[in-house]
């Protein structure tokens, strides 16, 4: 279980997340959306500790990952707007290196069936600076599947994925979730969302607010 | 770095049109000048790899102590150095008619001592200015103050090698060197991990 405890974070004195509260059980998956400029990239990276926070914590099966060490962060995997990997690897060295860091070792043919199953195996041999963004995206999923992760952090998966490539992330989803697995997934489009979600979040001028799902009297997709 | 290195000591030889007993005076200085160069070199590439595509973020994010990032970086940076003054210091003494010193294993010695030094603070400096907004104009001016009193300290160390002081003369300036190396290594093991964070 992730636990999101009042977390507070401010960019030059302007406050960004006000004591920002929430849960997500095992096998849960919370839907994040809300306006452009709403917190939303800053949230997922203050829970993967790749900013600092002014205040709060955030817990891991109670243990806290803003104030323990490195290996509470051990169940969590965050995939961001950026593709997070070295350009002048392959994208199989990079899967290899990503897995080391998070202490397994990826075997040659877990690899390849990853690499399969999001449609770059031809491809794995050369260096990502020349992949397209759908491509980027595609690896990042191949990093979810090559990596051991208790809960994943994605930040607006969609985007820059072709049709099919939506289809694979939604198949992963429900897999993942069949596996018991939690999920935080952030997107501008409420609507997509609500189709996989156990529950939704709307990040609104540093708060986050529990939306009922379907709620006609929420707020809607965000432009 | 090792190709700037020469190219300066080659601009050396053409330069100075001194007597070998007479360019020995400031030899010293002129050489640390040139390492001091090949390390900003250095350094700038030090976090270059990572601001691409957000790399690091991948070593951020997963459950490794950012301390070993520091360590990395500080030690890789160390033997790209050294190995830089392996090719340049030769060529130094060949063009500027100096003569090979009898003790050289002091020689390596003070190298690797004031490199452990010059990188373990660079490599500092580098992780605070690896996300900032004109990191590569503000990386040599927070750099140059801290290493100044590190870089006085081996030049009056290769003077005293070059003219074959006792140890005790110059002690000091090696205390010196030893003192920043520990000062900035453990610094930039503890507080890495606050710096490396947006």
């Amino acid at each position: 279980m992730l636990s999101v405890e009042y977390l507070r974070k401010s960019y030059h004195l302007r406050p960004v997340l006000k004591d920002v509260t929430f849960t997500v059980d095992d096998g849960g998956t919370a839907g994040i959306f809300g306006v452009n400029g709403a917190g939303k990239t800053t949230l997922l990276r203050v829970i993967a500790k790749m900013s600092s926070c002014d205040g709060g914590d955030v817990k891991l099966n109670g243990n806290s990952i803003m104030k323990g060490p490195a290996a509470h962060r051990a169940g969590l995997l965050y995939l961001g707007h950026q593709p997070n990997l070295y350009p002048i690897l392959t994208a199989e060295e990079n899967l290899r290196f990503a897995s080391r860091l998070y202490g397994y070792s990826v075997t040659e043919k877990h690899l390849l069936d990853a690499l399969e199953k999001v449609g770059l195996i031809h491809q794995r041999w050369d260096p990502i600076r020349y992949y397209s963004r759908g491509m980027l995206q595609r690896l990042g999923l191949a990093k979810a599947l090559v990596i051991p992760w208790q809960i994943l952090l994605m930040d607006e998966p969609v985007t820059g994925l072709d049709e099919k490539g939506v289809e694979l992330l939604e198949t992963l989803i429900r897999r993942w979730q069949k596996k018991q697995k939690s999920l935080i997934v952030v997107s501008h489009q409420r609507s997509w969302l609500e189709e996989f979600s156990s529950h939704i979040l709307y990040l609104d001028n540093g708060f986050i607010t529990k939306i009922p799902p379907h709620s006609d009297d929420s707020p809607s997709d965000s432009k | 770095m090792i190709a700037f290195g020469v190219s300066v000591i080659l601009l050396y030889s053409f330069s100075f049109n001194q007597s070998p007993d007479t360019f020995s005076i400031f030899s010293s200085g002129l050489l640390w000048m040139v390492f001091l160069f090949i390390s900003v070199l250095g350094l700038h590439r030090a976090f270059a790899l990572e601001r691409e595509f957000d790399a690091i973020g991948l070593v951020l994010s997963a459950p490794v102590d950012r301390s070993y990032i520091f360590l990395s970086k500080w030690l890789s940076g160390t033997i790209f150095l050294l190995v830089s003054q392996l090719v340049i210091v030769p060529l130094f003494w060949l063009f500027l008619h100096l003569s090979i010193p009898e003790n050289l294993g002091g020689w390596i010695f003070l190298f690797l001592i004031t490199d452990l030094g010059i990188l373990a603070i660079g490599s500092l400096v580098s992780g605070i200015t690896m996300r900032a907004r004109m990191g590569e104009i503000l990386l040599p001016i927070l750099l140059f103050p801290l290493v100044s009193p590190l870089l006085i300290a081996a030049v009056k160390s290769t003077d005293a090698l070059m003219n074959n002081l006792e140890f005790n003369e110059w002690k000091i300036w090696m205390q010196l060197i030893v003192t920043f190396v520990v000062v900035f290594a453990v610094t930039g093991y503890v507080i890495f991990d606050y710096v490396s964070e947006q």
